[in-house]
């Protein structure tokens, strides 16, 4: 316990702050909590579907440029690289396609 | 969290937790938005126990934590000029009431709210918190991220603030005749 009922300034604050309680108007309803709660989940699911479409962009990029900094495979052994770096931009182009159409479905 | 103890919940807690965040701020809309928020994460992330007492304590943490990422934000980034939504304490609060209260007791809560206005956002939150809502050093010092031992000291030099700016506001004229 913090305060003593012999405390006469823990008193005076607990009197004064029951006092605000009692007086205090919440104007706003649990259905109102509701819809802003699941309003607050769809912005949170939206922030992160354009964080991952971001870095996607960025890893798809620098794969399209590694692919053709490396040119068509040859058969050698670069293409053991060459190929999934080639092969990553339109995948994730076609998986970007994908999501979008998902989600304007959903919506 | 299922709706009807949601709302039980909200119906217990409400008026307390605006009360605290009111009286800690000094801004009724930054209060409003902090408590919102904490009920915001009690419906997207529930705490595992739902008991009554335990939801009363997890709903103030998580709003004193709010508050302490507010004044942290606020500090580090308040002098920005387009940063001045972060401010606190600009709102009206309360109701500046030109003529003092007639009755005895109005006139002791003016006193201790005004008194209460002249602390630290912090010390405001340790006193509302240890006084009125009765926490424990331990549940002060997981709401407000201190040490056990930081509490105590920290309690202490709130209530010798609150008790000198009382003596100040009752006797505003000490050793002074008329």
């Amino acid at each position: 316990m913090n305060h003593p009922s012999a405390d006469p300034l823990a008193q005076r604050l607990e009197a004064w702050g029951r006092e605000e309680i009692r007086i205090t108007d919440v104007r706003w309803t649990p259905e109102f909590l509701h819809l802003k709660a699941q309003f607050s989940r769809r912005q949170d699911r939206a922030d992160l579907v354009r964080r991952i479409e971001q870095g996607t962009w960025m890893l798809a990029a620098a794969a399209g440029m590694a692919g053709m900094r490396l040119g068509w495979p040859d058969g050698g052994w670069a293409s053991f690289m060459q190929v999934p770096l080639l092969l990553l931009p339109p995948l994730f182009s076609l998986g970007l396609v994908g999501r979008s159409l998902w989600v304007l479905m959903e919506a | 969290m299922e709706p009807s103890a949601f709302k039980a919940c909200f119906e217990a807690t409400r008026a307390p937790l605006l009360a605290y965040l009111t009286r800690a701020t000094k801004n009724a809309a930054l209060a409003e938005d902090v408590l919102q928020e904490a009920y915001v994460r009690l419906l997207n992330a529930p705490p595992r126990d739902m008991r009554p007492e335990s939801l009363r304590s997890w709903l103030l943490t998580t709003a004193t934590r709010l508050l302490r990422d507010h004044w942290r934000q606020h500090r580090r980034y308040g002098w920005w000029p387009w940063s001045s939504d972060l401010g606190d304490e600009q709102g009206p609060a309360e109701p500046a009431s030109p003529e003092p209260p007639a009755d005895l007791q109005a006139q002791e809560r003016q006193l201790i709210a005004c008194g209460f206005s002249g602390l630290s956002p912090r010390q405001r939150s340790l006193l509302w918190l240890a006084y009125v809502e009765g926490l424990d050093h331990a549940e002060l010092a997981r709401a407000l991220g201190l040490r056990q031992g930081s509490v105590k000291v920290l309690l202490h030099r709130a209530r010798q603030r609150m008790q000198q700016a009382l003596l100040e506001l009752e006797n505003p004229f000490p050793g002074g005749g008329a």
